[in-house]
């Protein structure tokens, strides 16, 4: 829970709206904030922001020595920071580090104890190497939404190729725990879901449930001190798991759309690559004019071909042969392993680029082929003795919270069967009617409809609208008194309205 | 001075124009030396009559300057001053003594985190920042505690002072329709009170929505829509 440096007027104000039925946002009390993902260039890059907050997160992987308790199984470790703006709001650094220690524990119960990512598919050689996943998501919903994608989307290498080589294996993901947080005010009597900044500051207590898309609990976690019923959990669990269920399949529909854009353009950087590496074998006093001759036509390639900087930077490495060592007997080591079959592919591929072909002719000197051969069984050893082969791509995540008040009509639709069962408990639980006003008629009513029938209501107010002209209805009014005669009398006004609008 | 680039976007570094006059008076963002007045801030220059300058832009951090009008927040009690939060870099002081009528027996009990509307006495970047609760006159003419049952948001510096220096007619507009209470301080906060918290609710999303406009048509249709949804 974040400290209160906030006023007392906001927390009153805050309770008050609530106990109306009201937002600040001008949401329902059972609405979330939308949602946007956003992919990095590279696996294992997500944005997510829930409304106005945001949260960044990569995943990226090492080999190591497994455990010696379990020399089948890989390591998965989830560390979490904030950023600055946000911890201005937190006071002092001792409460940070406990915010972050519970964000992360929360996260390693939903995915390690329920078993999310498989951890026996990370083992390499049994004993030897095994892949530790290092999860970097730094806000609590954003979090588990970010790691689950970025998790489905990783990486899995033999002895390590670029993508350029070989296609990427995505991680083995069991199941995707989502969680959501619910508020609560008042020693329990009213609930929120989702809650913003301002009604988290001025909360006295929140339940964050992580649920699988499959209706399986991975964990519940409880913050502050007011005693809520079972009642009220079983409520916010039903919510929450129609709420996940609804999340997990955008999110879904999203990556798969942002994983066909990958493998089209590493396919296109393949073929390219492979076709450049065949033809330039190493003569280090030709290197140097040649590739900045191929540089250029390949960039200008890239660009028809909507490339990546990535597969620029590959072909980088791939041609400065003298520098890297290793990547120069990767690749000789696995020509020379895969002649025939790659021989054969690159003459198929090698129609469809003549353009290429035609500029890229290189003298190949036999005396380099040779000495290659030589070498090539010290190199592989030398590869197998290494034991941290680290990957490049790794990027530090902050958040960035921001406070706006925005009207929002967007929300996500819940069904009415489950409404219908539990239609008189539910309102008990989340909007006590017998604590409305009773001068409030208008009003009054309604939040009565909008308590059992939200998505009918608010079509209703839509197409009354429609038939009524607003500035008719303002050009009547002169002061906030008459104002305030308006809403009682709303009724009356509207018919006379559609009378006249029928006469006409 | 000569300038072309009134209402124009400028550059922290830009040379604005040579000092011709004795008579200038120069605000937010600008710098003089020996002759020229360069700019210090990313924004666009505005200009009133007679020789005044300033560079506005969508800023949040507040810099504490004299008569300045600010919302603060009461954080701590130390013996005869209270520490309040004004948004800027460091906490600043108010004395007990400085309420309307206080004396060593009358002390206003003032409890942690409510609000207060005060006015900057000093300011200077080497020393504390001290706020006042009074006038000139020792009256307090609005200042002092705020009530809890409004509510405080907080918006960027450049809206508080178009709303306080009245070039946005979006409180005359509001004001048709609902009645309701307003203060506002430059360091971007502003604490707004109405009867029922639906009424503050559009308040304060049509201030912030209509943060950059100061056609009336304009504003006028941001606030019906807001307020259609009582009706």
């Amino acid at each position: 829970m974040l400290t209160k440096k906030t006023t007392n007027c906001e927390d009153k104000f805050v309770e008050n709206c609530i106990k109306e039925g009201y937002r600040i946002d001008g949401r329902t009390p059972q609405e979330m904030r939308p949602i946007e993902i956003n992919f990095g260039k590279q696996y294992g890059q997500v944005q997510v922001s829930l409304g106005t907050t945001k949260a960044m997160c990569s995943v990226t992987g090492k080999i190591v020595e497994p455990y010696k308790d379990r020399p089948t199984e890989g390591n998965i470790r989830i560390t979490v920071g904030f950023s600055k703006t946000v911890s201005q709001f937190l006071g002092s650094q001792t409460k940070e580090e406990e915010e972050l220690v519970e964000i992360s524990r929360m996260i390693e119960h939903g995915i390690k104890q329920s078993r999310a990512v498989d951890t026996e598919s990370l083992c390499i050689l049994a004993g030897k190497k095994v892949w530790s996943i290092m999860c970097n998501p730094p806000c609590l919903d954003c979090f588990t939404l970010g790691a689950q994608e970025v998790t489905i989307t990783d990486q899995q290498i033999e002895i390590i190729h670029l993508e350029s080589e070989r296609e990427y294996i995505p991680l083995s993901v069991h199941h995707t725990p989502i969680s959501i947080t619910f508020a609560f005010f008042n020693n329990g009597d009213f609930l929120i879901a989702d809650p913003n900044l301002v009604e988290e500051r001025s909360m006295q207590g929140s339940l964050s449930v992580l649920v699988n898309s499959h209706d399986e609990i991975c964990s519940v976690q409880k913050n502050g001190g007011s005693p809520l019923s079972i009642d009220q959990i079983l409520h916010c669990v039903k919510l929450a798991s129609i709420k996940a269920r609804e999340i997990y399949s955008f999110a879904r529909r999203r990556l798969n759309s942002h994983l066909e854009i990958m493998r089209r353009n590493a396919y296109k950087n393949r073929l390219i690559v492979s076709s450049v590496c065949k033809r330039e074998i190493v003569d280090s006093n030709i290197v140097d004019d040649k590739i900045s001759e191929n540089l250029k036509f390949i960039s200008h390639i890239g660009k028809n071909f909507e490339y990546n900087k990535f597969s620029s930077e590959n072909v980088m490495e791939i041609e400065n042969l003298d520098d890297d060592k290793n990547s120069d007997e990767d690749e000789d080591s696995d020509k020379n392993s895969d002649e025939n079959s790659d021989e054969n592919k690159n003459e198929n591929k090698n129609s469809e680029y003549d353009d290429l072909n035609q500029n890229l002719k290189i003298e190949v000197k036999e005396e380099d082929l040779e000495i290659t051969n030589g070498n090539q069984l010290e190199n592989q050893l030398e590869i197998e003795n290494e034991n941290q082969l680290e990957i490049e791509n790794q990027n530090q995540l902050e958040i960035e919270n921001q406070n706006q008040l925005e009207i929002q009509n967007t929300f996500i639709k819940i069904p009415t069967k489950i409404r219908t069962k539990r239609k008189t408990k539910s309102n008990k639980i989340s909007f006590s009617e017998e604590s409305l006003p009773k001068n409030q008629n208008n009003i009054k009513n309604q939040n009565n409809i909008k308590n059992q029938n939200i998505i009918k209501n608010q079509n209703i107010k839509k197409s009354k609208l429609i038939n009524v002209d607003i500035d008719d209805i303002f050009k009547e009014i002169e002061s906030p008194e008459s104002f305030q005669s308006l809403q009682n009398n709303l009724g009356k006004k509207k018919r006379k309205m559609k009378k006249n609008n029928k006469k006409k | 001075m000569e300038t072309q680039k009134v209402g124009q976007v400028i550059l922290p570094g830009e040379i604005i124009g040579k000092i011709k006059s004795t008579s200038l008076k120069i605000g937010n963002g600008l710098n003089i030396e020996e002759d020229k007045v360069i700019a210090t801030k990313g924004g666009i220059l505005q200009y009133q009559e007679k020789d005044k300058y300033w560079i506005s832009n969508f800023q949040k951090r507040y810099v504490p300057k004299m008569d300045h009008m600010v919302i603060g927040i009461i954080i701590n009690q130390h013996g005869e001053n209270y520490s309040v939060d004004i948004g800027s870099a460091s906490r600043a002081t108010l004395s007990i003594f400085g309420f309307e009528g206080a004396t060593k027996k009358t002390r206003p009990n003032l409890e942690n985190r409510s609000a207060v509307y005060a006015r900057v006495i000093q300011a200077d970047k080497d020393l504390e920042t001290e706020l006042i609760c009074i006038d000139k006159r020792q009256k307090s003419s609005g200042f002092g505690p705020l009530d809890d049952q409004g509510y405080i948001f907080k918006c960027s510096l450049s809206l508080a002072e178009s709303l306080l220096m009245n070039k946005t007619p979006v409180i005359k507009l509001l004001s048709n329709y609902i009645p309701f209470e307003i203060a506002i301080g430059i360091n971007g906060r502003i604490w707004v009170k109405s009867e029922k918290p639906n009424h503050t609710i559009i308040i304060v999303n049509s201030i912030i929505q209509t943060e950059g406009t100061e056609n009336e048509t304009e504003i006028s249709k941001i606030i019906k829509k807001n307020i259609s949804v009582l009706l």
